[in-house]
């Protein structure tokens, strides 16, 4: 039989609403029939253990500066030389349980601010496949905000150490709960996909020097691409929207009880700041994405760019990038890449003195949460990636990025040591293994 | 002579290795008469999951090294390792389940004959009435 699903954005919103609202039980769901399938698998093979996993290494000589892969990873300033960025392991299991549908759980262990089991679950998802090459997926699916953002933790899946931080480091969503339409054909032009997903978000994360964590929401998360494969070339368009908060960060309340306590300059500044906080709410961020990509077997060519704007979300804002170019010598792919952030955002620069007023704790708090988020830096990367077998990639690498002052959102920092821009050299060792 | 004999064995092997086909092989009962190259690829790299003729099917590969890389080259214009990444990409970005693995030509033809929608490749020509070949990829 034949369903038909319209695409209508109403239905798509009551799915989400039910996928969050019974997403425990559908997670329990998932798990019960790709256990259930097991048994009947050992006959009909329909159940598929997969697996992947990085050992990494990374050492940068920076004191007070952590480097992070993702922004939500656990973070300390005084990390220099540590396995915890870019090690992972990950475990899928998928089941082929009645003809056109399949249900995949996927559990990934890594550095995390905290360890909750909801939350290393990166995938838990059923799909069915209505007509040939119509895809539905409900459940906690991947958000496909970027090209890489699918797989961008299965290092064995990409050319590099780790995608570019100035492109993926700050993106702290990774998957949504909700679910997504995916259609592909084949014409004479190539093959194409276009994808819709609607869905939540929950990440977690920390303040920079680690003291604080914050629990954030990525709420009505849209995203819309289109990927055509051309022979040897790959294109990707991407739009995608949602709107954040983060409780945590909010100083509104407390900056609005200061002008009431504090007249004169504090007190003004205490109601600028409070309805810079209260201007944030319910704003939308808008990602707009585009790439290219090359790779005939001995020559691979990566592109990205990535706008990122906002009516006052306090996020990161700005236009980001990067070009990669490898080349295969049998097992032997030497790159080069250069990623850069470019940010759109001004600081807000205090001018007035509160060190009287006995609030200068939180005016440096609401500030640094403001100018925290920004981000300005550009990386110039060397390395080399070894396939020691078909399942198994060792890699090498050198980053040298510049970091701009007071734009350090991507690194972990104590306090007043964003006050000055740096240049750090990370070296990166990582062994890959999928399974 | 010895050097002669040399040649011509040598010249032998390479004209035999120039020869060499691959079999893209399933079903007698399969609805699907024949595949052309784009087909195969398609299946190959996930791109379909299904005969033109909208039935399923289950895609199988070889476990043997030396075939799976030409197969690979041969059928999908692809080195080893590129084909190998493009894969984890689409496994573990939960988009298709992997394909089958038949470690050797016996256990894939015996697949074969016990599912018809199970296609494989194999470098030999299947001898059994239950199989059919869907293509003939020259190297």
């Amino acid at each position: 039989m034949i369903l038909s699903l319209p695409v209508n954005p109403l239905i798509v919103k009551n799915l989400a609403w039910l996928s969050r609202s019974v997403g425990y039980k559908l997670l329990a769901l998932c798990m019960v029939m790709v256990t259930m399938t097991s048994s009947q698998a050992a006959a009909e093979s329909s159940f598929q253990f997969s697996g992947f996993a990085t050992l990494g290494l990374t050492s940068e000589n920076e004191d007070d500066l952590g480097f992070l892969r993702d922004g939500n990873q656990s973070k300390d300033p005084d990390r220099d030389v540590s396995f915890r960025p870019d090690s992972i392991i990950g475990a899928q299991l998928s089941s082929s349980f009645a003809e056109n549908w399949r249900a995949t759980t996927q559990l990934v262990y890594r550095d995390r601010p905290r360890y909750k089991l909801d939350e290393a679950v990166e995938l838990a998802f059923l799909a069915y496949q209505p007509v040939s090459g119509l895809d539905v997926r409900l459940g906690r699916v991947a958000v496909d905000m970027f090209q890489l953002s699918d797989y961008r933790r299965v290092d064995y899946a990409n050319l590099w150490v780790r995608p570019p931080t100035e492109v993926y480091g700050w993106i702290l969503p990774s998957s949504i709960d909700g679910g997504d339409l995916a259609y592909s054909f084949s014409n004479g032009t190539g093959f194409w996909r276009i994808k819709l997903q609607y869905g939540d978000s929950e990440p977690i994360l920390e303040f920079p020097d680690g003291s604080t964590l914050v629990e954030a929401e990525f709420n009505d998360f849209l995203v819309g691409t289109v990927t055509l494969h051309m022979d040897v070339w790959r294109f990707r368009l991407s739009y995608s929207q949602a709107t954040p908060s983060a409780e945590s960060f909010n100083f509104a309340s407390a900056l609005n009880q200061v002008a009431a306590l504090v007249p004169g300059p504090v007190g003004d500044e205490a109601t600028l700041l409070a309805n810079r906080f209260l201007r944030a709410s319910g704003k939308e961020v808008r990602y707009t994405q585009a790439s290219l990509g090359y790779d005939d077997g001995n020559w691979l060519i990566d592109t990205e760019f990535a706008n990122i704007a906002t009516s006052g979300a306090i996020i990161p804002e700005g236009i980001a990038g990067y070009v990669s170019i490898g080349r295969r010598f049998d097992e032997i792919t030497p790159y080069v890449m250069h990623s850069r952030f470019y940010t759109e955002q001004d600081l807000y620069i205090s001018n007035v003195d509160w060190s009287a007023s006995g609030f200068q704790v939180l005016r440096d708090a609401a500030i640094g949460s403001l100018n925290g988020v920004q981000i300005e830096q550009h990386t110039y990367t060397l390395g080399m990636r070894w396939d020691i077998t078909s399942k198994v990639a060792f890699k090498t690498q050198w980053d040298s990025t510049h970091i701009e002052k007071e734009r350090f959102a991507i690194w972990a920092h104590t306090n007043g040591r964003a006050s000055k821009s740096t240049t750090v050299d990370l070296f990166s060792l990582a062994l890959n293994i999928v399974f | 002579m010895n050097i002669l004999r040399t040649l011509i064995a040598i010249t032998l092997l390479v004209a035999n290795f120039c020869q060499a086909e691959i079999y893209v092989v399933t079903h007698r009962d399969n609805p699907a008469q024949s595949l052309n190259a784009n087909e195969v690829r398609d299946l190959y790299l996930a791109r379909s999951q299904s005969l033109p003729s909208g039935e399923s099917v289950i895609v199988y590969e070889g476990a043997e090294a030396d075939l799976r890389s030409r197969f690979i080259r041969s059928a999908l214009g692809m080195r080893v390792r590129q084909f190998d990444a493009y894969w984890a990409r689409l496994i573990f970005a939960g988009r298709v389940l992997p394909l089958k693995l038949a470690k050797q030509e016996s256990e894939l033809f015996t697949h074969l004959a016990n599912n018809v929608h199970a296609i494989g490749y194999s470098d030999n020509r299947p001898q059994s009435d239950v199989l059919k070949t869907l293509l003939v990829i020259n190297e």
